[in-house]
């Protein structure tokens, strides 16, 4: 078993479930529910008879009651699509530990739970660019194999969703559900990354990487502050005063988080880097399931 | 110009000292205020929350000039302080003055509790206040014994305590002698000087106008129409050791001149005569009570009216008791000699005939008796051993006389004045010849030497010398050496034949006061220093501009 995952690792990933309330249409036969009007066995509805139509899915009491034909139509269980975008960008790997050992354990649980109930995964990790998907093969040693690549994972210079985004569309793929695992702190902004994900159509699960530090910093007096990503330095006096205004910026970052994940009703969860991943699943996980 | 020179070191190496010291704190700062690199994840909220907040203030702005300059500040104050400045002046750029305050009988006036001294003593304090730190001072303490109290190169701090150990006498102070003393003082330093009398009446006009430096009087007191009795002084007679003239000094101070009528009366109520003087105010004269009997007894000297202050209207003076003494005259060879000692008036020559025991040995040879000697030297060489010389002490100012001097027995022989005379230099005979200085002029001793030369044989100076210190012995045994109530004061000490008051000497005699016994030696290179109460000072500064960078380096202001 690998550092980040263990045999309680799995063991949870068996409780949890992740239930799409839509599926996008055209995947394999799985457990999500999707609006293909297949031939399962869960009654869903009645159609008018079209030639061509199987006639073994004719509901005959309906006809001798009504005299039309009518098909019945039952819940085709199929794939969902889940992408996890895991930020692996600079920032993610400067602390000790570093958040990336929280990302990279959060998207193995999303993997895990998917993989358990037969979803298609697609690791997307990213950075300054959108590195090559990585789709988990089927079964068990898929999710084994899906740990050890996202264990493998290296920083990938400075966040850039922008960039990172716009890549996305070179690559064809099922719309379905999107994990995006980071800080988001990107350089550009906030609003650079709300920009960046308007075309993403799919269901959204925000997943921020957040640290005791980020609002409660420890700096005081003359510092100059290096970032890791960008490099670019800024030299202040860190006074009370200072410290205050930097606590009101971080706290409106965060709102305005919570507020776009609203908007766009997604699930958003604000997972800390200091405290075990299993313990915070219920951000995400009510009742064991991540309703998308 | 006065020059600082702070430890010895002269101020421009002070100055590169401190300029090489900057350069260092500088450079300390510059590594200090470098601040520390630390990265973060991101500056986001960071860079908006310092644009926010950029140096609004003046102080924000300068925050790292003013602290290196808060640096520099302590710097430059603990040097200072530890430099111990010290400004020098040429002796010739000060000012010496000396405070000739009044400790005789008037100032234990009192008034509401509080006495004309204790106004005295304040007044004195406040006119030392009020002189130049880098100005000399110098105080004498005025009663019937002027003496000083604080000498030039002594630090005024220690005058209160001094004053506060001196009381009023309960006999007139002799103003003159310690203007003249003062003056003295002053003529030594060679530059220009200010006496200030403090007392409770004006200088006396024919002293002030003989003084060389300029006499100003700060009174005290409520000046009252007062005539004192300032001093008394038995004078014999030169053809009669046995009877004198009693010398009394009057004063008077008051708005008007008037008649003032002394009258003598001895131990057994006899009346010895009274004499009148008329005195204008601030005037000092002598009444002289004549063919008075040198018998020991006791004169009560009154002046004849009450006025404003009786403690000065009366004086108990003991005449000397000048019996003829026995001198043994065996050892002398020259029989010029033993007849010229057998006609004086002042000795009985004894033999193995006579009763009674020996007062006097005289020989004409060297010795060490236990009595006093007169000693002649008969080998016609000079003496000129030295001996060790006995203070026999009356007035104190005799007591503090240097005994190094010529006339004292030790050190060489002073050259003959004529081809036969000498200066005669022996043992005890040095105290008396002291105690002849000591007494006033009027007994001078002409110092002759006696040899076996024939040609000094029948000097005539033979004989005077020889009644003159047969006398001087008598009259050294039989003047009253008692407290200080009982033996005066004379206004021509200033007169004193070749004794000068030096810088040397005054350092002595104020060894002598009734001080504090806390004087040490002090060094006399001319310093003013700032004292103990700049270091003081300084290091508080420092210790403050410390505390103010310590908190402002807690409050984050500075780092």
């Amino acid at each position: 078993m690998s550092r980040l995952f263990d045999d309680e690792f799995l063991r949870t990933a068996a409780r949890l479930r992740i239930l799409a309330q839509q599926v996008p249409p055209g995947g394999p036969r799985a457990e999500q529910r999707s609006p293909d009007r297949g031939t399962g066995l869960e009654f869903r509805d009645f159609r008018s008879y079209v030639p061509g139509d199987d006639l073994r899915r004719v509901d005959w009491n309906a006809y001798r009651r009504s005299g039309r034909l009518f098909l019945r139509l039952f819940n085709e269980p199929e794939t969902l699509a889940v992408h996890v975008f895991v930020d692996v960008s600079q920032s993610m790997f400067l602390e000790a530990p570093p958040r990336a050992n929280t990302a990279r354990q959060l998207a193995g649980l999303i993997v895990a739970v998917a993989m358990g109930q037969a979803d298609r995964v697609t690791i997307w990790s990213f950075g300054a660019r959108l590195n090559r998907p990585w789709i988990v093969p089927n079964g068990q040693a898929g999710v084994h194999m899906a740990f050890k690549y996202l264990e493998d994972l290296e920083p990938l210079g400075q966040t850039d969703f922008t960039a990172v985004f716009q890549a996305l569309h070179a690559y064809p793929r099922r719309k379905g559900l999107v994990v995006i695992i980071s800080d988001f702190f990107d350089s550009r902004g906030i609003a650079a990354i709300f920009d960046a994900l308007r075309p993403v159509q799919d269901r959204l699960v925000l997943a921020q990487l957040v640290r005791g530090v980020d609002a409660d910093p420890p700096h005081q007096g003359e510092v100059t502050l290096v970032d890791c990503e960008t490099q670019a330095e800024t030299e202040l006096q860190i006074t009370p005063d200072v410290l205050q205004r930097y606590q009101a910026n971080y706290r409106t970052f965060c709102d305005t988080m919570l507020q776009y994940a609203a908007q766009r009703r997604a699930a958003h969860a604000r997972i800390d880097a200091d405290v075990p991943v299993l313990t915070q699943v219920e951000q995400l996980f009510t009742l064991g399931v991540l309703g998308v | 110009m006065p020059s600082l020179v702070l430890n010895g070191f002269p101020l421009w190496a002070v100055l590169s000292l401190i300029g090489g010291s900057a350069i260092l704190l500088g450079l300390l700062h510059c590594l200090r205020v470098r601040p520390l690199r630390v990265p973060v994840v991101t500056t986001l909220f960071w860079h908006d929350a310092a644009q926010q907040a950029q140096a609004a203030t003046l102080h924000k702005r300068f925050r790292h000039p003013l602290t290196y300059m808060l640096l520099l500040a302590i710097c430059l104050l603990l040097t200072l302080a530890l430099g111990d400045p010290v400004v020098s002046y040429d002796d010739a750029q000060r000012s010496w003055n000396v405070i000739v305050v009044d400790a005789g009988v008037s100032m234990n006036t009192h008034v509401k509790e509080r006495s004309w001294w204790n106004e005295a003593r304040t007044a004195t304090l406040s006119q030392i206040g009020q002189l130049p730190v880098h100005s000399r001072v110098a105080v004498i303490v005025c009663d019937p014994f002027p003496r000083i109290a604080l000498a030039f190169d002594e630090p005024r701090e220690w005058l209160p305590l001094r004053l506060d150990a001196i009381q009023p006498a309960n006999m007139p102070a002799d103003r003159a002698a310690a203007l003249r003393m003062a003056d003295d003082l002053i003529q030594q330093s060679a530059s220009a000087g200010e006496i200030i009398l403090v007392s409770s009446h004006a200088a006396p006009t024919r002293v002030a106008e003989t003084m060389t430096a300029q006499v100003r009087t700060v009174l005290v007191g409520n000046p009252v129409d007062n005539a004192a009795i300032l001093s008394a002084v038995f004078a014999g007679l030169d053809n009669d050791p046995q009877r004198g003239n009693v010398v009394v000094r009057l004063g008077y101070w008051g708005k008007a001149a008037r008649n003032v009528q002394v009258k003598c009366r001895n131990d057994r109520g006899d009346d010895l005569g009274s004499k009148a003087l008329r005195l204008s105010p601030g005037e000092e004269d002598a009444v002289v009570i004549e063919n008075v009997p040198a018998d020991g007894s006791t004169l009560t000297i009154t002046l004849d009216q009450e006025d404003g202050l009786h403690l000065d209207n009366q004086l108990i003076f003991q005449l000397p008791s000048r019996p003829r003494r026995n001198a043994s005259v065996d050892n002398i060879r020259n029989p010029q000699l033993r007849a010229l000692l057998d006609g004086s008036g002042a000795i009985r020559v004894i033999d193995s005939n006579t009763t009674g025991p020996a007062e006097l040995l005289i020989s004409d040879a060297l010795s060490h008796p236990t009595l006093p000697t007169l000693s002649i030297a008969a080998s016609g060489k000079l003496i000129d051993r030295p001996h060790l010389v006995t203070a026999v002490g009356n007035a104190s100012l005799v007591a503090d006389l240097e005994f190094g001097g010529d006339m004292t027995g030790i050190g060489p022989a002073l050259e003959l004045a004529d081809r036969d005379t000498a200066c005669l230099m022996a043992g005890e005979y040095c105290v008396a010849a002291m105690n002849l200085q000591a007494i006033p002029p009027y007994l001078r001793l002409s110092p002759v030497l006696l040899s076996d030369d024939a040609s000094v044989r029948n000097h005539p100076a033979l004989a005077v010398f020889l009644t003159r210190s047969a006398r001087a012995l008598a009259g050294w045994q039989s003047a009253v050496v008692q407290p200080a109530d009982r033996v005066m004061s004379d206004p021509r000490w200033s007169d004193r034949a070749g004794i000068h008051v030096s810088a040397s000497m005054t350092t002595r005699l104020s060894s002598n006061t009734a001080g504090t016994q806390d004087e040490r030696p002090i060094s006399t290179s001319g310093k003013a220093g700032f004292g103990w109460r700049w270091f003081q000072t300084i290091i508080m500064l420092a210790v403050v501009a410390a505390g103010v960078e310590a908190v402002l380096h807690v409050r984050a202001r500075i780092p």
